[in-house]
């Protein structure tokens, strides 16, 4: 059942295809059913998810598909997965929720915008590598389009780059994979299968690093990070959101599924030097987002830094640091989401300016209270206010690090601090500027906030919400998989090294 | 355990009835309001009822809540109500719908001013039953958000300053508590504050800190003060403690008054509640060796605040000095706990002593104080202004009942007898001499200015000709005089029998100094 | 039909040389029929006829090869068939149908369409005789057959002075080339004694490489990189891509390509294997492999960095072929059995993309003539059926899942990496290659840009007729059937070539 997830997507998308461009109104309904549709496929699977013995994965289905080179249609899921597919799900329905405004071409759009979410539910849901690649790749080139013809700031520029890098990410992981398959002389791309194999500490030492790289590059790790900030600015609402929410994702998904579980021994070696990039990532990240003058940049810097999370976390490759990792991933999906929401529709649509120089006159606090209080449970959110999910996502992490590499725990800390920085500035200058007393300088009357706006806040703070009063909701799906056999080869390799 | 967990009832009713409170932007505010009102008043009644249980039974066990949180960081979700957890439980009872009334009149934005009043009581009591840091904590950093937005919004010209002063400076000591306690958590492997304080007591922690956080081969005593520091450093911004107290007359001068009373009258107390649960029980030895430097930086503390509120010409002002002042006192008391005793029986009553002085004078200080403010408030309504001393006089004439009633609490805050302001300063001082005399002595010239300021504020104010602006100048209302009564009353009896109070401390009093056994 | 015969008697030549055999009769009979029809039919009836008749033979050629074809060779040699030659062929005809279906869509034609149907087949017979080729003179008289043919066919246009010009270009450099093939051959004739591929196997089995054999070897590898247009020896690529009438071009992007591919494996690996030498990774030891890493290194950058300066997209075709040569010829060079198998199949899933785009292209450009960025532009107003075409195409050459181009390019990698003795060796090429394919979705994605963001100049929507909407639909449908259900047909090809 899980892969209508998938299926449904794709129809959705062929449907919006095929629909006339003059009725936009269609197309936005048909998109907002199918999204939800698939997220409640994935809830429920979610919730009646139940690993049989030692077996974390649990098979969907399972066909013979290029027996020239032992290729199947393998869809499975495991705890991480189905926190994955739920986290795909609640951001889908809310990005179609915020791009209500999509009014040319508006078939096209949620074409496109299907079919990228019906590749990302592909990768969670694959333990084939073939097929998971396969997807993978299939969510690249929608994201060019979105960007270039509905995009804004040089949006034809940050199409190219987002694709390009992530193109050439997909191309060294598939090295990874490909090399992997040639040596062990399997005649399978099963996941299970491949992880058989004994790969020799020579070969790991490259295969791992060139994989890894190839994986992060689209989880924006620092120094393969600049397209993120790019693409995610020019690109419209609803994409910012599935980009820097989910298909960032995609990459830290992808490295722990791919490289973290076929060659724990190279992860062991190339740990620190990893471990202290994505430290950087979080520290650099926070840093360029502090001096940015366009509210929106601030967003996509701060993505950056919070992948940077995710990835310490994996890296420190302890059971605490991995759940902080998965937690981080769903944590900064949703807030994520929310954060380019509040920038792009609620407050570009109506003032039409990024400018924080702009903004700063504007009054918003008074204009768009529903947006200031949006943004201010975000932003307060995603630099860890306790209650709601980045609180315990962090913790985790910088648990995990610590244990690990001390040094990194402290910098991701550093960041934690420079974050708190440029939210409050950001928050601060935008929705309550400090004027002492000046009558403000612009004083039309904005668009009153949607209702799809309100129930979009309204999901993705209380999924927030929820996860941060109740972590064990994601933890508990994903601690049968940390003891199963794909991943115990990683945790015991990194703690007998230690 | 009872069937209904009734903290977290209080815990949870008003902070979910807050954050609903702060979405609303309906036209419907006098709803609001009275829907706000009704949960605070329920609140404070669960309050006071599991006051009086926890008194009449003398341990609250029959409250405690617990539950596996988040088993991957080791984190419970417990709760538990002491004595010193109820009497602070009592005040937030106390003082939070008198905050709640007094703001009745907010101007702009009434649903969200008064959704922050929520949260914030919800949080508070979340700190005061807390029994491990995380929750602790976690509470902490809630309150301080609409606490935030209390002085941004709704403050005075200045505010902006103030308040991300204030932001900035809690912000540093919760980094800096969180990773002092996390290292902590690190070496010992829990949250929990009793598990912490009984390997304290045993004399194990430094040995477990050792064996567990060994870091870069840092010397054993140096990692040790380190974390200290850190967990020290969070706290006294908080109480506040001399250096660290900038942030605190521009924050009360700048938020609207109601706000002020429950900043000086409730969350002052959640750093010396702080240092009480954490800070002495765990680290005993600590304070005992930096003792003296310590002692010398409250002492100054306390007589320089005394002298800052005697040149203030600004009510608030004034009154925000006289409340670091009174702090300060808490704080001597506590910290000379941390005298090594070795086991002596006379120290340890002297101990006890001050302990209880600084319970009783928590509790105390959070009356007065909010009354005080309270009455500033009307000052402030009333003048339409900020309330400059000097320019005005003779009030006694036009608002005779508002003239007894405030003079009544400045007597208190002076620390006459037979108010509630006494008995507390007097076990302080009590237990302080008999420990470290030096300090006792050196903090005595402060009472005698604090009462030059404070009386000569009540001449000001009340006594002498009328001034033109006493014009026009109403007494107390009926319902100023109904709001205040009950405080008014609390202050003569319990100025007379503060066994009411002590009674119920005891049981928690006595653990802590026994277990400090050094 | 697995009987191997070794060709005694005319009836068994027949037999085994069957498709070819017909191939010939078409063109003969197309010519007869125009000399009959020119003047007194309508030309445009005239030229459907020509080619209805052209697929007619091509079909029947096809039905042949599939039902009906012995295994087998003839004298030694000189024309031998096998699986793989079969399956090479069936796509070799496939493209010629539809580069002469392309030639329907064409609503003017121009004079002399029965030398042009007749040519085309003789074509289609010189690549036929190509992949039966196994003795160096049916090579060179295959590929000189083939050539030619192409030659005339470029410059068929006659009232375009670039069009002579062009093909006089084609001839010269082709005819160098086929100079080079041909003293290559006479070195390898003067070294081993034999012009049979299997006698000249066995006679070098256990045998040094010398300097005479080397030459031959080098310069016959030049002139079969004219073939396949590999860089270096790609120069004439891209003006013949530029002039040619469509249908040529389309067929020479396509089925000449599949033809050069497969000769050039089997003459390398039917004739010296054993002089191969390897690579791994960094280090290499001489051989042939060798010299196609370079040739295949040098064909994907030079083909995709020149591609992306191009503003005429034939040009750009022409280069982007380049580039492909260059991936292709990593199955080529690998140690497995089924490298080659795998560029086959990768150079016919190629054509049948690369037809489908000259088919695009035939239907918003004519006259073929202007063809820079802009006729692309706004398509996906002027015509969204056809924009849809065109991202399906373009993103298969791209090599973007799920669609043939990207699993044939897998299966190649694949094949290339995999080997018993020295897997991963061509890993390095491998990556190479990855990375060019990313220099390349920047020029397709360029294309789709200009479809999908830009508007259209003019807002005429565009007719297209049957024949053209049925070949742009059919490239694309089976672009996307066998990039999603491919087993089968990759299978056979794995097994086919695997004797």
């Amino acid at each position: 059942m899980l892969a209508w997830t998938v299926y449904i997507s794709f129809l959705s998308a062929l449907g919006c295809f095929l629909l006339p461009k003059e009725r936009p109104d269609i197309s936005r309904q048909l998109a907002l059913a199918g999204t939800i549709v698939a997220a409640l496929v994935g809830l429920i699977c979610a919730f009646s998810y139940a690993p049989v013995d030692d077996n974390p994965i649990v098979d969907t289905v399972k066909l013979s598909w290029i027996p020239s080179l032992g290729i199947q249609y393998y869809l499975a899921a495991d705890g991480i997965s189905m926190v994955m597919v739920v986290l795909t799900g609640i951001a889908s329905v809310a990005a179609v929720l915020f791009s209500w405004n999509i009014e040319e071409r508006a078939n096209e759009f949620f074409g496109f915008f299907l079919a990228l979410i019906g590749g990302v539910y592909g990768v969670f849901i694959s333990f084939d590598l073939f097929l998971l690649f396969v997807f993978y790749e299939i969510a690249i080139i929608p994201k060019y389009f979105l960007i270039a013809i509905w995009g804004s700031t040089r949006k034809s520029y940050g199409a190219m780059k987002i694709v390009l890098y992530s193109f050439i990410g997909s191309a060294l992981a598939l090295i990874g994979i490909m090399a992997a398959f040639v040596v062990s002389g399997a005649h399978s791309f099963e996941l299970q299968q491949l992880i058989q194999h004994p790969y020799t500490s020579e070969f790991q030492q490259w295969a791992f690093p060139v994989t890894f790289i190839g994986f992060v590059i689209l989880a924006g790790m620092w120094p393969f990070h600049t397209w993120a900030p790019t693409g995610h600015v020019a690109a419209p609402t609803g994409a910012s959101m599935l980009l820097a929410g989910v298909v960032m994702k995609l990459g830290a998904y992808g490295a722990l599924r791919v490289p973290m579980t076929l060659f724990p021994m190279g992860a062991a070696m190339w740990r620190e030097e990893l471990a202290l990039l994505a430290a950087i990532s979080i520290v650099a990240g926070a840093l360029v987002a502090l001096v940015q003058s366009d509210f929106k940049f601030i967003i996509g810097y701060s993505s950056v830094s919070h992948m940077g999370f995710v990835l310490l976390g994996l890296l420190a490759t302890t059971e605490t640091g991995l759940s902080g990792a998965v937690l981080q991933m769903f944590s900064h999906g949703i807030l994520a989401g929310l954060l380019f929401a509040v920038v792009g529709r609620m407050v570009y649509a109506r003032t039409h300016t990024r400018e924080l120089s702009q903004l700063d006159g504007m009054e918003l606090g008074k204009k768009l209270p529903f947006a200031a209080t949006v943004f201010l449970i975000a932003a307060l959110a995603s630099v860890g206010l306790p209650g709601f999910s980045g609180f315990v996502a962090e913790l985790h992490v910088i648990t995990g690090a610590w244990s690990s590499f001390s040094y990194t725990a402290i910098m991701a800390g550093v960041g934690i601090v420079i974050g708190v920085a440029y939210s409050m500035r950001a928050l601060l200058t935008v929705f309550w500027p400090s004027h002492q007393g000046m009558p403000p300088l612009n004083n039309q009357l904005l668009p009153a906030i949607t209702a799809q706006e309100k129930i979009g806040s309204y999901l993705l703070i209380g999924t927030s919400l929820i996860i941060g009063l109740y972590p064990r909701l994601i933890l508990d799906l994903v601690a049968p998989s940390l003891h199963s056999p794909l991943l115990k080869p990683l945790i015991s390799s990194v703690a007998g090294a230690q | 355990m009872t069937s209904i967990p009734w903290i977290s009832l209080m815990i949870w009713m008003p902070l979910l009835a807050g954050i609903r409170l702060v979405f609303l932007s309906g036209p419907n505010h006098k709803q609001t309001r009275h829907f706000g009102m009704g949960i605070s008043l329920l609140t404070s009644a669960i309050g006071i009822i599991l006051w009086l249980a926890t008194r009449s039974s003398g341990s609250g066990e029959a409250f405690a809540e617990q539950f596996d949180w988040i088993p991957t960081l080791g984190v419970r979700y417990s709760l538990g109500m002491d004595g010193l957890s109820g009497l602070m439980v009592l005040l937030t009872a106390l003082i939070m719908p008198f905050a709640y009334a007094a703001s009745w009149r907010i101007d702009h934005d009434e649903p969200k001013y008064f959704g922050c009043l929520l949260i914030i009581q919800g949080s508070l009591v979340g700190v005061f039953t807390a029994t491990n840091f995380f929750l602790w904590f976690f509470f902490y950093e809630i309150s301080l958000i609409p606490a935030f937005f209390l002085v941004r919004l709704w403050g005075s010209p200045g505010k902006d300053r103030s308040s991300l002063r204030f932001l900035i400076y809690s912000m540093v000591g919760s980094i800096s508590l969180l990773v002092g306690f996390l290292a902590l958590a690190a070496a010992t492997g829990t949250f929990e504050f009793a598990t912490i304080a009984e390997l304290s007591s045993n004399g194990t922690l430094l040995s477990v800190i050792g064996s567990n956080l060994g870091w870069y081969d840092m010397h054993l005593g140096w990692l040790c003060a380190v974390i200290f520091a850190l967990i020290f450093f969070g706290l006294a911004i908080k109480v506040p403690m001399i250096p660290f107290h900038s942030w605190l007359p521009d924050t009360y001068d700048h938020a609207p008054t109601p706000a002020t009373m429950i900043l000086t009258g409730l969350m002052s107390k959640m750093g010396l509640y702080g240092l009480i649960r954490m800070g002495i029980p765990m680290f005993p030895y600590a304070i005992g060796k930096l003792l003296t430097p310590l002692l010398i930086i409250t002492v100054f503390g306390i007589v320089y605040s005394a002298f800052a509120a005697m040149g203030q010409r600004n009510l608030k002002r004034m009154l925000a000095y006289s409340s670091i002042n009174h702090l300060g006192y808490c704080l001597l008391g506590l910290l000379a706990l941390g005298l090594a005793t070795n086991g002596e029986m006379k120290l340890a009553i002297h101990k006890t002593s001050a302990l209880g002085g600084v319970m009783l004078q928590m509790f105390a200080h959070g009356i007065i104080a909010s009354v005080l403010f309270y009455f500033a408030n009307i000052l402030e309504v009333r003048t339409g202004d900020k309330v400059m001393i000097d320019e005005h006089g003779g009030l006694r004439h036009v608002a005779p009942l508002l003239a007894g009633t405030m003079g009544l609490a400045v007597f208190a805050s002076v620390g006459l007898p037979g108010l509630n302001g006494f008995i507390g300063e007097f076990l302080i001082f009590k237990g302080v001499f008999g420990l470290v005399p030096w300090a006792a002595v050196m903090a005595i010239p402060a009472l005698l200015i604090t009462a030059v300021f404070l009386l000569g504020l009540l001449q000001k104010l009340f006594h002498g000709p009328a001034d033109q602006s006493a014009n026009g100048f109403h007494d107390l209302s009926l319902l100023d005089a109904i709001l205040v009564a009950p405080f008014v009353i609390l202050m003569v009896v319990l100025g007379f029998f503060p066994h009411l109070i002590l009674d119920g401390l005891n049981p928690v009093i006595n653990e802590i100094i026994s277990a400090m056994r050094f | 039909m697995n009987q191997l015969i070794q060709a005694a008697t005319h009836g068994d030549i027949l037999k085994l040389t069957a498709p070819e055999f017909i191939l010939v009769i078409t063109a003969l009979v197309t010519l007869a029929v125009s000399f009959a029809f020119t003047g007194r039919m309508e030309a445009l009836r005239l030229s459907r006829t020509l080619s209805w008749l052209s697929v007619l033979g091509l079909g029947l050629a096809g039905g042949v090869l599939l039902f009906n074809q012995p295994s087998g060779d003839v004298q030694g040699g000189l024309f031998y068939t096998n699986e793989a030659c079969r399956l090479v062929k069936l796509g070799i005809a496939a493209l010629g149908v539809a580069s002469i279906w392309l030639h329907m869509g064409n609503q003017r034609p121009f004079p002399h369409q029965g030398e042009f149907h007749a040519l085309l087949l003789l074509a289609l017979v010189g690549m036929f005789l190509l992949v039966g080729a196994d003795h160096l003179l049916m090579i060179f008289v295959a590929l000189e057959l083939t050539a030619l043919s192409l030659y005339v066919l470029t410059g068929f246009e006659k009232s375009r002075s670039i069009a002579t010009q062009t093909a006089l270009k084609y001839f010269l450099i082709g005819g160098v080339s086929a100079a080079f093939l041909l003293y290559g051959f006479s070195l390898i004739y003067g070294v081993t004694g034999y012009l049979s591929l299997s006698d000249i196997q066995v006679a070098l089995t256990d045998k040094p490489i010398t300097p005479l054999l080397a030459m031959g070897l080098v310069m016959s590898l030049i002139g079969f990189g004219f073939k396949i247009a590999a860089a270096p020896f790609h120069m004439w690529a891209p003006d013949v891509y530029q002039v040619a009438p469509t249908p040529v071009a389309s067929l020479i992007a396509s089925a000449s390509k599949v033809a050069g591919f497969f000769v050039l494996g089997r003459f390398l690996w039917g004739g010296f294997e054993g002089f191969e030498g390897s690579i791994h990774g960094w280090h290499w030891d001489t051989g042939w492999v060798v010299a196609l890493g370079l040739l295949a290194c040098l064909s994907m950058i030079i083909g995709n960095l020149a591609a992306l300066k191009q503003s005429n997209l034939r040009r750009l075709l022409a280069y982007s072929a380049v580039a492909h040569s260059g991936y292709a010829l990593l199955g080529i060079m690998s140690p497995s059995e089924s490298g080659p198998a795998s560029a086959a199949f990768y150079m016919i899933t190629y054509g049948v993309s690369i037809v489908g785009v000259f088919g695009l292209l035939h239907v918003l450009s004519p006259d073929g003539q202007n063809t820079n960025w802009q006729v692309l532009e706004g398509l996906r107003h002027r015509s969204p059926w056809m924009a849809a075409c065109l991202m399906v195409l373009v993103l298969s050459m791209a090599g973007i899942p799920p669609l043939v181009g990207f699993l044939a390019k897998f299966n190649l990698f694949i094949w290339a990496l995999k080997s018993s003795g020295n897997p991963l060796g061509l890993i390095l090429l491998v990556a190479l290659a990855l990375g060019a394919s990313a220099v390349s979705l920047y020029y397709y994605l360029g294309m789709l840009k200009s479809a999908f963001c830009k508007d259209a100049p003019q807002t005429a929507s565009i007719g297209a007729n049957g024949y053209q909407i049925s070949l742009i639909g059919a490239t694309t449908l089976v672009t996307v059937l066998l990039g999603l259900f491919p087993g089968t047909l990759l299978a056979k090809f794995m097994l086919a070539f695997a004797s």
